[in-house]
């Protein structure tokens, strides 16, 4: 019966399939979505030749709802001195420029969001990503992506295939098309259908996939689908607030090498190589050396270093105050953990941060990463420079972007708000000096700023 | 008009410049004879004593032991046949070749060496050397230096030997930052300021004389600015005396250690109230002396035993240092410090400051290298303990890079077996060598974590 019906069915589908296809073709694609691409520009600082420069960027952006515009991430990640991109501008085809506002990122997908920030133009309409849309190797597909700029019109698009499924560590698909100029840029089927936009198999890509990449390689172009982005776009991620879960270890991949050398029946799973104090693995029992090789009753895809972020992607989106249950294996025995999960601690690009224009300093938040990556204990205080203009009051004083500060005269700094009252007093009383105490590497000393009111 | 005005100028202008020639021509015919003959003079006291150094040196930074011929300088500073040259010339020689000024070749073996102030101490073997011996140079005096003395630099520039370079001292005490490290990794120039000239010194000079118009040794060259020009660095002779001296004696230099790092006190002495100088301490490592008689950043330190201390200026910094590391180890020392206003007196003990790097070791069949845990390298990578053995270079392909092992790594246990030291690491390696094991555990530190790394040696291969 089954069959039969089957069979049935295959013209009846063919002959559908090749009414949509001889209904679009690149040229109504490029015809019917290029007002959803619009170009993105903002400004962010980059060190250039030992100096600090605020450069341009422009990225492919897609209007995904009536003020919602998403584009890779890269955007926010790009700035080499960890400050903030900003003034951000929508362009859209036709020349109509609108502001916008940074909304959020989410780094599993490495996607981020803006508001757009006025009226948009006529015709402008948001694109509608097809779950549905299905395609296979070897099959064409398109991208919309950027001429170089003041061209007019801006879109332009590219034809390339699907050129690999891959199936592990994580299912997504490979293309050719060339990631450079449309990063970001919506990826239509033969049919029309929107399948999801062009990201890539490395830095710029998905968290996944950042361990895959490199320019030695060339670059690959990997396809983000409608089921990653659509609960994105219905709910986008917003600075500041953690979605992400985290579990409270470093660890290691169980490679199938060692799962034989220590005689597990498992080829894959996790080692867990540190345990914070307070987190999540800490309350659930999780200790240093434990194997885990389950995760509620399925395996961990983990059987190789390149893998681990596979895991944490697995914890990380799987809800803050979510419960998991661990299979481990402690001393060869094995053993079942409950974990509930907690929310994930702030990332650096979501710390607070102050920047006074009078001494032309700015400084943030210490983060959970701080901790590890400067080796602090976890009582310290203190707040991070992350920029300082060399000419300065507080680049002639010797304050250099990294310096941890802890004091400033006598009074302790917690947070940037703490920094912030000192030198808004400063600034009121015109103090002439200011000693600050910094831990600068592994060192302590402290640096003189002396303001200089009449220059100013 | 107008074109008249700029003539007589112009004229004017030739007279005096050619003035200027005429006399300066004179007084350099007389002056300048005078000059020569002192040149020829102290070049004949020194040039017989300077020695092409071509140490064989060893590194582990690859995983493997790695051996290179370099080149650099050297001068005969005893009769026995002790030559000075740079740490970073052949402190860590394997066997080294010396060509004197005959151009005779003579073997030399290493008698010590101390990266802290980059010097070296090698010994000319004479055994089956039957020609003239070189004569010795002498040290001058390095604090009755002047800015503008002439000075002469003389060495292998570019392996180019017996090359002597002419020029003045461009200042005496060059401050440069102790953040300096030498090609091995150890910080290097914290105990001296430098004497900066403008008399050429290329690769090459490296460990050779600056010697002064009497023909005396006044440094020892040691750096200079790349892609600059004639911004050469030597250490100073008094400071290359007392080393030389004690790795002679005993093979190595012996300092003591307090754990306090200071900052000149310009800008601050207003904040902390210093009315009559004092060393700002700007860190006290936890655990030191320092730390444990109570003293902390932000204490000015008044007197070091018998010594009043003040630094007000960077330049002043290399000298403090150099005073706490010649007091002797183990002496309980009285300090007056000053905090918040008060006086305050503690006693410190003092510690060694031990070894600025490891004994290295290559362990060959498993692909990488370590290197023994010294307490400096503990505190300069913030380690509880020494224990382990520090992973210093890793092969590329060898079964520890397939395995994950990475330089840095803190090799902490092998199989079952905990790793304390070197020694330990060394014993464990032998026996498992000997059993052909195909695979080994290791367990490491890396950062704050443990991590496993398997070490696969039967890729079959050979």
């Amino acid at each position: 019966m089954e069959a039969r019906k089957r069979r049935l069915l295959i013209p009846v589908l063919l002959l559908a399939g090749l009414a949509v296809e001889a209904e679009a073709n690149p040229r109504k694609i490029y015809d019917r979505h290029s007002a959803s691409v619009v170009a993105v520009t903002y400004y962010v600082e980059t060190h250039f030749m030992r100096q600090v420069r605020e450069v341009e960027g422009r990225e492919v952006g897609v209007l995904v709802g009536e003020d919602l515009v998403m584009l890779n991430g890269i955007v926010i990640t790009s700035s080499s001195t960890g400050a903030r991109p900003h003034t951000f501008r929508v362009h859209f085809e036709g020349g109509a420029v609108v502001p916008a506002a940074y909304i959020g990122r989410d780094e599993f997908a490495n996607v981020a969001f803006l508001r757009v920030e006025g009226e948009l133009p006529e015709g402008a309409k948001p694109l509608e990503f097809d779950p549905r849309a299905k395609v296979r190797v070897g099959d064409e597909v398109y991208v919309l992506g950027l001429l170089p700029e003041n061209l007019h019109p801006m879109v332009r698009i590219s034809a390339g295939r699907i050129v690999a499924h891959v199936r592990e560590p994580k299912s997504f698909l490979v293309t050719d098309l060339p990631p450079d100029e449309a990063l970001g840029g919506p990826v239509f089927s033969t049919s029309g259908k929107v399948l999801g936009v062009l990201s890539e198999l490395g830095g710029a890509g998905p968290a996944f996939a950042s361990g895959f990449g490199g320019a030695e390689q060339g670059y690959y172009g990997i396809i983000l689908t409608a089921q990653t982005l659509q609960p994105l776009i219905d709910d986008p991620p917003r600075r500041g607030e953690v979605r992400r879960a985290w579990l409270g270890i470093t660890l290691q991949a169980l490679t199938p090498d060692m799962a034989e050398y220590w005689g597990l029946a498992t080829r894959s799973g996790i080692i867990v190589n540190s345990v914070i104090p307070g987190s999540p693995a800490n309350a659930a029992g999780l200790q240093e050396g434990d194997l885990v090789v389950g995760i509620n009753g399925g395996p961990i895809p983990v059987s190789q270093e390149d893998h681990v972020p596979i895991f944490v992607e697995q914890v990380g989106s799987s809800g803050v105050g979510s419960e998991l249950q661990l299979e481990v294996i402690r001393d060869g025995a094995p053993l079942r953990l409950e974990v509930v999960l907690a929310a994930a601690p702030k990332s650096r690009l979501d710390a607070e941060q102050y920047s006074s224009p009078e001494f032309e300093l700015t400084v943030r938040e210490l983060v959970f990463s701080d901790y590890r990556a400067f080796d602090l204990d976890p009582g310290f205080a203190g707040v991070l420079v992350s920029r300082v203009k060399n000419g300065g009051w507080s680049g002639i004083g010797g304050l250099q972007p990294g310096d941890i500060i802890q004091r400033v005269d006598e009074e302790a700094i917690g947070a940037p708000e703490d920094l912030k009252r000192i030198l808004e007093a400063a600034i009121d009383n015109q103090s002439r000096k200011l000693v600050f105490f910094v831990q600068r590497g592994r060192r302590t000393q402290f640096i003189t700023v002396q303001p200089n009111w009449e220059e100013s | 008009m107008r074109r008249v005005y700029p003539l007589p100028g112009f004229v004017v202008a030739l007279v005096i410049a050619a003035a200027c020639v005429c006399t300066g021509q004179s007084a350099q015919a007389t002056d300048g004879a005078e000059l020569q003959k002192q040149i020829y003079a102290a070049r004949d006291r020194v040039l017989p004593a300077l020695v092409n150094v071509q140490p064989v040196v060893r590194d582990f930074s690859s995983g493997t032991k790695e051996k290179s011929r370099v080149t650099g300088s050297g001068v005969v500073i005893r009769s026995e046949g002790y030559v000075v040259t740079n740490y970073h010339v052949a402190g860590q020689s394997e066997h080294v070749i010396c060509t004197l000024w005959n151009k005779e070749r003579v073997r030399a073996k290493l008698v010590g060496g101390d990266p802290l102030t980059d010097l070296a101490v090698l010994k000319l073997d004479f055994s089956e050397y039957e020609k003239k011996r070189p004569p010795t140079a002498e040290f001058g005096n390095s604090d009755e230096l002047q800015t503008g003395q002439i000075v002469m630099a003389l060495g292998s520039p570019f392996a180019l030997s017996r090359s002597l370079s002419f020029g003045v001292i461009s200042t005496t005490d060059r401050y440069l930052s102790a953040d300096f490290r030498l090609p091995s990794g150890e910080r290097t120039g914290i105990f001296n300021t430098w004497i900066q000239t403008d008399a050429a010194i290329n690769p090459g000079n490296s460990g050779g004389p600056l010697v002064d118009l009497s023909g005396s040794v006044i440094g020892i060259n040691s750096r200079a600015f790349m892609l600059a020009n004639n911004l050469g660095f030597s250490i100073p002779a008094n400071v290359v005396r007392q080393v030389v001296e004690s790795i002679i004696q005993r093979g190595r230099v012996e300092r003591s250690w307090i754990g306090v790092e200071v900052q000149p006190l310009q800008e601050l002495e207003e904040f902390f109230e210093a009315r009559a100088g004092g060393v700002l301490v700007s860190d006290v490592e936890p655990d030191s002396p320092a730390g444990l008689a109570g003293l902390r950043a932000g204490d000015l330190l008044l007197r070091v035993g018998s010594r009043d201390v003040s630094a007000r200026f960077y330049e002043e910094i290399p000298d403090f240092y150099k005073s706490i590391a010649d007091l002797p180890v183990g002496e309980s020392i009285d300090v007056d410090y000053q905090r918040g206003g008060a006086v305050r007196s503690a006693r410190i003990t003092t510690a060694a400051y031990g070894r600025p790097s490891g004994t290295d070791f290559e362990v060959r069949d498993w692909g990488f290298a370590v290197r023994s845990i010294t307490k400096q390298m503990a505190l300069e990578r913030s380690l509880d303990d020494l224990r382990g053995v520090l992973v210093s270079g890793v092969k590329g392909g060898g079964p520890a890079e397939e395995g994950g092992l990475a330089p840095q790594d803190i090799v902490r246990f092998v199989g079952e077996t905990p790793i304390n030291d070197l020694e330990e690491f060394r014993t464990v390696y032998r026996e498992l060598s000997a059993t052909e094991r195909a695979r080994i555990m290791l367990t490491v530190k890396r950062r704050d974590s443990s991590r496993f790394v398997l070490l696969k040696l039967d890729n079959g291969e050979g």
